[in-house]
This record gives structure tokens, C-alpha cells and sequence, in this order.
């Protein structure tokens, strides 16, 4: 079995569910399903306050190697957020996650471009949005096309599945990842049309079964080096993790 | 384990998705061991049902695997039952599927339920899309009425699928096919407990979805060898009294 990098998985109070995912009920689910690494958030700074959720995950990941730190910034704090960029590189996090489908705000606007530009300018390696509302892929590819970062289309489903192609059509630095990914032929379909190294495996654990995202990659039709690029290779060469 | 695979649809989508033919269902049902699928025309639902039921009915005639539902429009009820007259009789035909939300009329309104009285004149298995807890109650009440009458709940009601399993426990002609691209961990697991194993049968809306996704479900469902066999093929079978 190719032991993935699951580079979409959470922990804390899912204020839209009414449910809390305790870090240690992440860490088994991990550990269940042979995860090598997992990309986790705080939802604590999705909800609250991300100075503090971002400490806590630099904090789970000392403490638990298999999880990579993903920091997140609400761009409507507007003051520290370009210190918050900064503090969270200089601790070692580089991949940064944003909720605007949970704070109200759109992947277009300024107060968020601003940090983006930060994390580019300061050394991140990866900005993850969600691609699941229409128009976003698109605002993306537009607003973000010229930053030195992979950004990393969340969670796009079979709807917006033909946005998302167009937009890394336009966009080389974008890419995507399969928590919704459903549909047939869907891994071969985007491995012909954007490459095979630009997608990325997640589950969206805690919330999700993990085996209907695995699955989906499992029983496509890929080459070897296609499958493992996709489980693993290119989140370990995007974030610098031991392949 | 072989399966049968109680919701699949002929005809194509707008979403990007290679197949929307006969081939493309038997290579899924090759894949996945799925010895039936009981599949219903596209285009019945979406937009012609006259003509989706024909080609429905041209492509499946003569063989055994790909098994038919007729589409039915509640706000045409006449034109419904003549399709019923026509092609019930059909042996590859075991039943009717209803979409409310194509079909644009609620599964509480008048219309739904003199459909559902003429279905029940002609056949004994419906399946209706539902997708919310409000639907969840309606087909507690069509199901008390109609007792004669064993309901299909595709997509268990989806991110409300508790909802349909609380139906399902008090209302034995109730059954869940969970297929849907919510993948919420607990969803399988509330039913299992809830209505039992006997009131769960596996569909996978192919080729819209790949059923790879939701066999995902199952397997980390915990359900064991046994309770897979009820859903995955026994269940099934008792209702097409196919055993």
C-alpha cells in the first residue's frame, strides 16, 4: 500500500457541523488508515482566533511528526495579519489555509490578496482555498497566477469540476485536491488534461471517510508513478517532506 | 463481494464526465462486481421523460444485467402511467423512479401522491430522490400510506441521512441507498444502528458517481461481512424477489 500525505484534514469545533474533532480522534484516524502525514488545520482560527489556532497546530505537530502545521489567517482581522504571515514562516509553517466559504469573504478581495503576496514574498510554499463555490477557481487563477506559491484548490466538486480545469488551464502554479472527487474517471481526466502533478490526495478527515477518497485514487486507472505522485510524491515535494 | 447496485442512470451530464452510455455502466459493474444495476434514463429525468424511457428501454432490452426503473413526472400524471403501461410489463423493468426536485413538485404535494397510487396499481418498488429532512418526513408519510409499496430513498436524505434512518426504523418499507458526495463519517454507522442492516441497500448513482465513493463509506463503516452481504446483494434481491 502506498501510504499517503493527506494534504486535507482538521481538528477542533466545527461550528457548521455543531461538532467537535478532537485532535486525538484525528490522530487515530490517521493512524487507522496508514496516513505517513497529514496537512491539518485549526478550526479554531476558522472560527475564532488564528493567533492562537495557529499556535496550537505549530504545538500538535512537535508534538506528532505525522502532522505538517497548516496555519490560516482571517483576512477581515486586517490588523496583524501580515505579522500572523511572517510569525507562523518563521516557526516553520509553510502552507497557509483560508475559509472564505465560512468568514463571508471571496478569494478576490484585497485584504486577502495582501496576505497572499506575504506568504509568497516571506517563503510559503502553498496557499489552500476552497474551489467549491462558483466563480472562485476562476477569481484565483486571475488574482493569485503570479505568485511564487502552489495554491491548492480545496474540495472541488463534480460541479465546478469543469471551472477548476479551465482555471489551472490558466493558471500553472494551481492545482487540486480530491476530497469531493466522485465522479468516473475523474483522476484520469485531470491527469490528461493538467498533469498528474498537480493533484493532490485528501480526505477531509476527521469528518469524511477516509476510504471513499482513497478509494477514488485507488481503483483509477493510472500508472504507478501517476498514483504515487498523486497519494504522496507531489505534497512531499511541494512542502520539502521526507518522500 | 458481488453487489447489486440499485441506483445508476443512462445518459450523459453537465458536469465533466467521460461516458453516459451502456459501456461506461458495464465497466463500473465490471469493476466493482456488481452483478445488477437497476438504472433509470437521464433523460427522463432531467428533461424528456417519453424519450429517455425509450432509449432506457432499447439499450437494456434482451439482457440481464442492466435492469430498468421507469421515470415518472408527478405533474404529468396520464402521460406517467402510459409509461408505466408500457414498458412495467417489460421484464428488464423491476420499478419507477421519481425525482421531485427535476420534476419540480414536493414529495408532500397532491400530485406525488396520486402518482404514487398509480405506481402502486403497477409495481411494488418505487425509488425517489430525497436530500433533506423534510423530504426525510414526507416519505414517512407516502410510505404509511402506502404500506403495499417498498421506497428506495436515494441518497438517504444526503448530509440529513439520520433523518432517513429514523424513518426507515419506523417504517419497515423504508430503505436507504446512500450514495451522494457527502461523505460524512457517522452516516452509515446511525443507520446501521438505527433500522438495521435489512433496511440498507447499496447504489451508487453511476456513472454520475463512481461507486468506488460510496463502497468507500461502507468499508469504514464498520459494518461486518454479514451486514455487507445484506446490503451489497441480499437486500436487493428481496425486493426485485430475485434471490
Amino acid at each position: 500500500m502506498q501510504r499517503p500525505i493527506d494534504v486535507n484534514t482538521f481538528f477542533g469545533f466545527d461550528r457548521s457541523r455543531q461538532r467537535c474533532y478532537p485532535l486525538d480522534d484525528l490522530l487515530l484516524l490517521l493512524e487507522r488508515h496508514q496516513v505517513a502525514q497529514a496537512l491539518t488545520v485549526c478550526l479554531r482560527g476558522a472560527y475564532y482566533d488564528f493567533v492562537s489556532a495557529n499556535e496550537e497546530v505549530i504545538a500538535a505537530a512537535r508534538a506528532h511528526p505525522q502532522l505538517v502545521p497548516v496555519a490560516t489567517i482571517h483576512p477581515g482581522r486586517y490588523l496583524g495579519c501580515l505579522e500572523e504571515v511572517r510569525r507562523c514562516i518563521g516557526e516553520g509553517v509553510v502552507a497557509f489555509r483560508f475559509f472564505p466559504d465560512l468568514q463571508g469573504w471571496n478569494p478576490s478581495e484585497l485584504h486577502f490578496l495582501r496576505i497572499a503576496e506575504a506568504i509568497a514574498e516571506h517563503g510559503g510554499r502553498a496557499i489552500l482555498l476552497p474551489g467549491g463555490v462558483a466563480g472562485w477557481p476562476t477569481a484565483i487563477a486571475r488574482h493569485l497566477c503570479h505568485l511564487p506559491v502552489t495554491v491548492v484548490l480545496l474540495c472541488v466538486g463534480y460541479g465546478l469540476l469543469g471551472e477548476a480545469m479551465a482555471a489551472m488551464a490558466a493558471a500553472p502554479n494551481l492545482a487540486c485536491e480530491g476530497t469531493m472527487f466522485d465522479t468516473p474517471w475523474v483522476y484520469e481526466t485531470l491527469c490528461c488534461e493538467v498533469g498528474p502533478h498537480r493533484i493532490f490526495f485528501g480526505s477531509g478527515l476527521p469528518a469524511r471517510y477516509f476510504s471513499s477518497a482513497y478509494g477514488m485514487v485507488q481503483h483509477a486507472e493510472l500508472s504507478d508513478e501517476e498514483r504515487a505522485a498523486i497519494l504522496r510524491g507531489n505534497a512531499a515535494r511541494l512542502l520539502g517532506l521526507e518522500a | 463481494m458481488t453487489k447489486i447496485d440499485v441506483h445508476g442512470h443512462l445518459g450523459t451530464w453537465w458536469f465533466p464526465i467521460p461516458g453516459g452510455n451502456m459501456a461506461s455502466l458495464l465497466r463500473l459493474c465490471d469493476r466493482y462486481h456488481i452483478a445488477h444495476l437497476l438504472c433509470s434514463s437521464a433523460e427522463a429525468i432531467v428533461y424528456d421523460m417519453r424519450r429517455g424511457n425509450e432509449t432506457l428501454a432499447e439499450a437494456i432490452a434482451g439482457q440481464e444485467r442492466i435492469l430498468g426503473y421507469v421515470v415518472c413526472h408527478p405533474r404529468f400524471l396520464e402521460a406517467s402511467c402510459q409509461e408505466m403501461d408500457t414498458y412495467l410489463p417489460e421484464r428488464e423493468f423491476v420499478g419507477v423512479k421519481i425525482h421531485p426536485h427535476y420534476s419540480a413538485t414536493p414529495l408532500g404535494h397532491a400530485a406525488m401522491t396520486d402518482l404514487i397510487d398509480e405506481v402502486a396499481r403497477r409495481t411494488k418498488l418505487v425509488q425517489i430522490h430525497t436530500y433533506s429532512a423534510a423530504d426525510a418526513a414526507a416519505m414517512a408519510e407516502l410510505a404509511a400510506r402506502r404500506p403495499d409499496v417498498n421506497f428506495i430513498m436515494a441518497h438517504a436524505c444526503a448530509a440529513d441521512s439520520w433523518a432517513a434512518a429514523d424513518a426507515a426504523a419506523r417504517h419497515n418499507n423504508l430503505y436507504l441507498d446512500f450514495c451522494c458526495s457527502d461523505a460524512s463519517i457517522g452516516r452509515v454507522e446511525y443507520a446501521l444502528a438505527k433500522c438495521g442492516p435489512q433496511q440498507i441497500v447499496f447504489g451508487s448513482d453511476m456513472d454520475l458517481l463512481d461507486p468506488a465513493f460510496t463502497l468507500g463509506m461502507f468499508l469504514d463503516s464498520g459494518a461486518d461481512e454479514a451486514q455487507l452481504q445484506l446490503i451489497f446483494y441480499d437486500n436487493a434481491a428481496r425486493l426485485l424477489g430475485r434471490p
